[in-house]
């Protein structure tokens, strides 16, 4: 799931199917997989960065909050990068250690239909330990600019929009001590989606990372600057329950009907009695709520609403043309790079692996099922996708030690060119000089298949089910 | 044209997860449509 051309596609579609305009922000963590980076992979990530910021100059986006991965290779990139960029990149706090004035935008205003928005960056204090320290930057505590800087920006504008790389605990920290915030875009790489939750008047909202899905909140704004709570997911909730207590009711009616259940069970009979009471009640909420959101969706405004969607960017969806061009350039130039850096059998590989061929000597009948499986063409398949050269995916697709030494991938020999045995039950080299003194994991743990199969890698991965399906058969032919 | 129509019901049938994914444009009167992301983390698309 996911990808800059489906995410392209998407937004193209709701910006024809809207009346509406949009405003499109990314609440930061945009550019860099890792705040920290060897100097061997600052190159290719250096181009996939480019690559996103051309993506995003032709999605339309309006704004880009600075988080600590978008410091990854330093201010000095960061600012050729905002050159290139036809969005704002926006922090309040990050500051020049001298003068301890912002180096980048702090904010900015943009009209969008007949309102003026304000847009405010906010870096969490965190980045400042992955600044270079020849940079000359610093990030001040919120505490120190945000009270200025909101109450300038919102002198002037209809709503305020801040994007955070503060945890949330702190965003309602900051909403609770400064006023004017009317919406909080909440940015991490370890975020969930959740449901905008209102604080002190703030619509504090989050997505979870990686453009798996896309945020998208339909906003009807009101001069009152007041948010009204989403009486829609109240509404929802009510449904549910109504629903509930209705199957309940008709789970004892039927048992009732085939084997004379409650007049045996008292408990039962009470419990039954109980739900046909509170039916009557719960229905007659729920009708009322109904009214509820009805007037509020077409009688007159009284306070601003909202309505929160999460589209799923499914693989299924159809590419943006432009943006696939734009990310298939990317790939290419960011493969050529490390060819040039280390071209196929160059490098070392590592001496304590002995390839799948070694293990299927004596262990035929485990090899035979692994050739069936898809860890057998794991560096083929992305290879497939272009992807084969991409030293962020490459260390899960080959047997070799995850330690971030990734060009080595490039070259190693043919039989650790898969998600081999090995991979799973580590290195096998002595193993194979002596089977009887040297012994290998026999079953590998669910850890071991974390350290690739992660949320955001693998959401649906479920370890029983995966060991039964991938599980080596026991035995030694 | 019957053929035809076979054919749409058969990619209807096999497309349908990505008609339910896009969006839809069922709510009207909005002042605008926010449109957020969050930590795209130097990723142009899946691994593989």
């Amino acid at each position: 799931m996911g990808g800059l051309s489906k995410k392209a596609y998407s937004l193209e579609l709701l910006g024809k199917q809207s009346k509406a305009p949009l405003l499109l922000l990314d609440s930061g963590g945009l550019l860099f997989t890792q705040e920290k980076l060897q100097s061997s992979r600052a190159t290719q990530a250096r181009i996939t960065a480019e690559g996103i910021v051309e993506a995003y100059n032709f999605m339309g986006y309006k704004a880009v909050g600075i988080a600590s991965a978008d410091l990854t290779t330093g201010i000095d990139f960061l600012k050729d990068i905002r050159s290139r960029s036809k969005f704002a990149w926006l922090s309040a706090n990050l500051v020049q250690a001298d003068s301890r004035k912002p180096i980048f935008q702090d904010g900015i205003q943009v009209e969008v239909g007949k309102l003026k928005i304000a847009i405010i960056g906010l870096t969490e204090e965190r980045a400042g330990q992955f600044l270079d320290k020849n940079d000359g930057a610093m990030i001040l505590p919120w505490q120190e600019v945000l009270p200025g800087v909101i109450s300038r920006f919102a002198r002037q504008a209809d709503l305020v929009i801040l994007l955070s790389s503060y945890s949330q605990a702190d965003n309602k920290k900051i909403v609770a001590q400064v006023p004017g915030i009317n919406l909080i875009l909440q940015a991490g790489p370890g975020a969930k989606n959740l449901m905008p939750e209102l604080a002190n008047n703030s619509l504090l909202l989050q997505i979870a990372p990686r453009g798996k899905q896309q945020g998208v909140l339909d906003v009807f704004w009101h001069h009152s600057k007041i948010w009204q709570p989403d009486q829609n997911a109240e509404l929802l909730a009510k449904e549910g329950d109504v629903d509930r207590t209705r199957q309940q009711i008709e789970n004892f009616d039927r048992q009732e009907k085939a084997t004379g259940y409650l007049g045996k069970n008292p408990a039962a009979q009470k419990a039954y009695e109980f739900l046909k009471e509170q039916m009557p009640n719960q229905e007659k909420e729920l009708a009322s709520l109904r009214k509820t959101v009805e007037t509020m969706q077409t009688g007159p405004r009284e306070k601003a609403r909202y309505g929160n969607r999460f589209i799923d960017l499914e693989k299924s969806l159809p590419d943006q043309p432009e943006v696939l061009a734009i990310v298939q350039k990317t790939k290419q130039q960011a493969n050529l790079v490390v060819s040039k850096a280390a071209p196929a059998g160059t490098a070392q590989e590592k001496p304590s692996y002995s390839g799948w061929r070694a293990c299927a000597t004596c262990h035929q009948q485990q090899a035979d099922k692994w050739e069936k499986s898809r860890h057998a063409d794991a560096l083929r398949t992305l290879i497939t996708k272009g992807q084969g050269r991409n030293l962020d995916c490459l260390p899960c697709h080959v047997t070799s030690l995850l330690t971030g030494n990734e060009p080595n991938a490039l070259a190693l020999a043919a039989d650790l060119q898969q998600v081999g045995c090995e991979a799973c039950h580590g290195p096998g080299r002595q193993h194979v000089s002596g089977p009887d003194k040297w012994h290998l994991t026999r079953n590998p743990g669910e850890e071991v298949c974390l350290r690739c199969h992660q949320p955001g890698h693998d959401d649906s991965f479920e370890f029983k089910s995966k060991l039964e399906q991938l599980g080596c058969p026991s035995g030694l032919h | 044209m019957k053929g035809c129509l076979i054919l749409m019901l058969i990619i209807a049938c096999l497309t349908g997860s990505a008609w339910a994914a896009t969006p839809t444009a069922a709510i009207t009167g909005q002042d605008f449509i926010l449109c957020y992301s969050n930590s795209i983390q130097g990723e142009t698309e899946p691994c593989g």
